[in-house]
């Protein structure tokens, strides 16, 4: 046979079998295709359709709408959602409930499903990736969504020096940000230098901060390229602003900001859009009509009409509506749930308790490129790190602060991420003071004196003087953890102090100790940031990493061999190799002992009152990055009286 | 009389210049300035900073330029009546100030009448009847109040009135009104919660005008010229009013300029705990995030109510007392 026909009749047998990646995407889009569906509206809405001043539903829903699973049962139309915000001019909503990413999670926190996106297609090789958006979708004021608004997004906004002086990081590879292809109105293609994998896990993520859809027809207005730049010029010296590209990112709410919150009226593709603040400190949503959701019976979401949210800076006074069931749902902190669930029957609500996706609530980050040598040597020795986890008391610690209902576990990865293996939990995490001992003795730290405490050979004492951040349990376990190596002689002075100044000098380089959350625990949180929070561990290191090598200090060979470990994990697209490196980042954390941590699996309560559905119930996931309304669909909650 | 009033009033400039070189850099001293605070908080929160906005916004509002800069930034601008733009609410100082003063007044002065109110009989009452089982009555409900602190009282009233009558005192208005228009329902619905806020902050304002006005006023009764007067027959009512009175109020009234300030900016931390949309919670806020221009100007005006307020009092116990003249 002609060997060319061979390998073509080879390559054929082949393609037939191994399911290509588009196959694998549309596969999560066709339970959720809409043809042939009779589309409802909300009763206020429809109003408006008779009235002439909304177009009919069919017009303006996209020609295929997200179906979207209720998680209890089908929710009926109306009512008003209370929420409250503990920070000033800060909705907390707005992330979840405004906004809207290109793809989700499904609620088991690691399938990935098309949300704004309709389907996408990673290349063979990983360096592409095309992505097809709804066709008929629109913004909250009725503008059609096209490419345009991504190549604005892009070209204009996050490539425009002026605007973005940073290049955009979750898009950008080796330091070089993604080209990007309009294949036709609805379709477009990112292409990178390197291979990216972990691509999709940007497009779930970065939406809050990075977004690649931006209201062109609304932002144009703002823009030099667009407007002339005079006129830019005058407006915002109106508004105390010297520069266009000033006024142009005042004017941006697509993203997070770090002052004030998005204005009324301003193009939207979430399931509310802000209305207003008719008082001081209470803003209030209203439906988007243009929302391009449906349930599975065609009703336009969300069900929901409106929510108000309250301002209450006060904890206690928070705490006080809560029980009182004036909050239809909140977060609470731990340390609150037995009020709340003393008070739920009376005042009608129910306490759910959710999952944090940290690996640990507390965790423990020896500065191994801390400034005082001796210290360094210590913390670099992993017979120390070894012997400061076998002195904790896990169990005790999970009985005192977490009423003995979280995981007593060391620092690693949780239980719903792919590179969980079960022994990961258990590394250094028994209760052994004994051979904990031992290792300090080994390593030459004598105990000298009254207290027993013990001494380097220099004869200097040893002492860790961290600082800790109010909340969170971090100042109780510090208590305890400083009880327990108080037992190894070593004598930890902690104090608590404004969570400003620990992240000045977490900055600066300056804390011995870190004590933060163990966040590099689900597969998203692994692939983005820094492998394995080394700026907790090690800044030097991770500034020589992000500076190739002009700033910090040289990592040893295996820190080396971390973060090229990492970049592959990010790289690749092949899941299962993704997995392998995930697992082998993983074990280097758990058998090095990086971070150090005592209890995770911890609970999260949220306050939800009894007229409020389709909220999921105890031991769902929360937590960024899931984004937890992102993965709780708010858009399907539903009040009945 | 003039010429003193002129006096004053040009020793206000450089008081005032002193206090804004200091309050500006004070509130800058903290390592970091509001990037990093707002960063740190975002963290707290479980979400992430965009580090471009974050440089952007830097240069943007000045916060990369040194500080005598930035101080003459704002400076140039409170001449033109401008006091900068907060950067927690990304609105004018002026309208974030403006928007809370009539409700921070309004719960002042309420406040301070029911404080004087109260306090003054009681100390006058107490004073004649001293040591009387009253007066230890009274003595003994002011030290309470003086000792309580203001926002622990505030937490019980709260929790107290919840669990007796199943009311939320949070806020100013019931839900129902807080987002509508104004109307008679809406000043009465005012009327109901604004008791609470101003009991509090006048409690423990009425136990220290209560002792002030008692020893005081037991000082002046003590005196020759009273002794006089009854020996030739005044009335006790008449003997008590035109003159000891008058004299025991000497202290309040030389303090009633510092009233001033205490008016506008509210009782801060009563106002945090029961979350009142007035302009102390706003000022709390701005130090906590170094918001330096909403921070920096509230304080200016505080100060310059303050040194203006000083002013008044001095004039107002000149009238008061005749004794008190100035060349």
């Amino acid at each position: 046979m002609n060997p060319d026909l061979h390998a073509s009749v080879r390559r054929f047998a082949v393609s037939c079998f191994v399911v290509p990646r588009s196959v694998q995407a549309l596969a999560f889009a066709v339970p959720a295709l809409s043809f042939g569906m009779t589309f409802h509206e909300a009763p206020m809405l429809r109003e408006r359709v008779e009235s002439g001043e909304l177009p009919p539903i069919q017009e303006r829903l996209p020609d295929n709408p997200l179906v979207v699973e209720c998680f209890e049962r089908i929710g009926v139309y109306g009512g008003e959602m209370r929420t409250v915000t503990p920070i000033a001019g800060w909705l907390v909503e707005e992330g979840p409930m405004v906004w809207e990413p290109l793809l989700r999670f499904a609620p088991d926190g690691v399938t990935i499903e098309p949300n704004l996106a309709e389907s996408w297609e990673l290349s063979d090789d990983s360096r592409s990736i095309t992505i097809r958006l709804r066709k008929g979708l629109r913004w909250s004021d009725g503008v059609p969504v096209t490419t345009e608004d991504v190549l604005f997004a892009w070209n204009d906004v996050q490539l425009n020096k002026d605007i973005t002086p940073l290049p955009p990081q979750m898009f950008a590879v080796d330091g070089e940000p993604m080209k990007l292809e309009v294949v036709d109105d609805f379709t477009f293609r990112l292409i990178f230098k390197q291979p990216y994998g972990s691509v999709l896990f940007a497009l779930i993520h970065s939406y809050l901060l990075q977004s690649l859809i931006q209201p062109k027809h609304y932002l144009k207005n703002f823009h030099a390229a667009y407007t002339p730049e005079e006129e830019l010029v005058k407006k915002a010296r109106k508004k105390g602003f010297d520069y266009w590209f000033e006024l142009f990112r005042d004017e941006n709410h697509t993203t997070r900001r770090m002052t004030g919150q998005t204005p009324p009226d301003y193009p939207t593709l979430g399931a509310w859009q802000v209305l207003g603040e008719p008082a001081i400190g209470h803003v209030m949503l209203q439906r988007n009509p243009y929302y391009w959701k449906v349930d599975a019976k065609g009703q336009q979401l969300p069900y929901v009409d409106s929510i108000h949210s309250e301002y209450v800076g006060n904890p206690e006074a928070r705490n006080l509506k809560y029980i009182a069931g004036e909050v239809d749902f909140a977060s609470t902190p731990l340390e609150n749930a037995p009020v709340m669930l003393a008070n739920r029957k009376k005042s009608k609500y129910s306490v759910r308790l959710w999952v944090e996706n940290q690996g640990t609530r507390v965790t423990y980050f020896f500065n191994q490129t801390f400034p005082d040598p001796e210290l360094r040597a210590l913390f670099r020795d992993l017979r120390f790190r070894m012997a400061a986890s076998l002195a904790i008391n896990r169990e005790e610690i999970n009985d005192i602060l977490y009423y003995g209902k979280c995981i007593p576990r060391q620092c690693t990865v949780n239980r719903a991420c792919s590179y969980y293996e079960p022994e990961f939990e258990r590394s250094y995490a028994e209760f052994d003071p004994d051979r904990a001992n031992e290792l300090l003795d080994e390593i030459g730290l004598e105990r000298k004196g009254p207290g027993g405490w013990r001494h380097f050979p220099s004869g200097r004492q040893v002492i860790l003087s961290p600082v800790v951040i109010e909340g969170g349990f971090r100042p109780e376990t510090t208590e305890l953890v400083a009880d327990y190596w108080s037992t190894l002689g070593i004598l930890l002075s902690w104090r608590v102090v404004d969570n400003e100044l620990v992240y000045t000098k977490l900055m600066g380089n300056q804390l011995d100790l870190a004590i933060y959350p163990g966040d590099t625990a689900t597969d998203v949180g692994m692939a983005m940031g820094t492998p394995l929070q080394i700026r907790l561990w090690a800044p030097l290191w991770e500034d020589w990493f992000m500076s190739n090598g002009e700033r910090g200090e040289e990592p040893p060979a295996e820190i080396k061999d971390l973060w090229d470990t990492w970049l592959l994990m990010r790289q690749t697209g092949d899941r299962e190799e993704r997995i392998r490196l995930g697992k082998k980042l993983a074990r280097s954390q758990v058998e090095n002992l990086y971070g150090i941590g005592a209890v995770g699996g911890t609970i999260s309560p949220a306050v939800v009152t009894d007229r409020l559905n389709n909220v999921p119930g105890d031991g769902a996931l929360c937590g960024w990055p899931w984004a937890v309304h992102v993965i709780h669909r708010p858009e399907q909650w539903f009040i009945e009286e | 009389m003039g010429k003193y009033l002129l006096k004053r009033c040009l020793y206000m400039i450089p008081v005032l210049l002193a206090v804004s070189v200091l309050s500006f850099t004070i509130i800058q001293l903290p390592p970091g300035d509001y990037m990093t605070s707002k960063i740190a908080q975002l963290q707290m929160q479980g979400e992430e900073a965009s580090l471009s906005e974050i440089a952007a916004l830097r240069s943007q509002y000045g916060l990369d330029r040194p500080l005598y800069e930035r101080y003459g930034m704002w400076m140039w601008g409170m001449l033109h009546g401008d006091l900068g733009k907060s950067f927690i609410y990304n609105r004018p100082v002026s309208t974030l100030i403006g928007e809370r003063l009539a409700l921070t007044v309004t719960i002042s002065v309420c406040s301070i009448l029911m404080s004087w109110f109260i306090a003054i009989p009681i100390g006058i009452f107490s004073a004649i009847r001293q040591y009387s089982p009253l007066d230890y009555f009274f003595t003994f409900v002011g030290f309470i109040g003086i000792s309580i602190p203001a926002f622990l009282l505030a937490l019980l009233l709260m929790f107290g009135t919840y669990e007796l009558f199943g009311v939320t005192v949070v806020g100013l208005f019931s839900p129902e009104y807080a987002v509508a228009p104004w109307s008679f329902g809406k000043v009465l619905d005012l009327m109901k919660h604004i008791w609470l806020p101003a009991f509090i902050v006048g409690v423990a304002g009425t136990a220290g005008t209560i002792r002030v006005m008692r020893g005081c006023l037991l000082d002046e009764l003590g005196k020759q010229y009273v002794i006089a007067a009854r020996a030739r027959g005044v009335s006790e009512v008449k003997l008590l009013l035109k003159y000891p009175v008058r004299l025991a109020l000497n202290p309040m009234l030389s303090t009633i300029g510092w009233i001033l300030p205490a008016v506008i900016s509210g009782e801060v931390i009563v106002s945090v705990v029961l979350n009142l949309p007035t302009t102390g919670p706003l000022l709390l806020e701005a130090l906590e995030m170094q918001d330096m221009y909403l921070a920096g100007s509230f304080i200016m005006i505080l100060s310059a109510l303050t040194v203006i307020g000083t002013v008044i009092s001095d004039l107002i116990l000149a009238w008061s007392d005749p004794r008190i003249r100035y060349e």
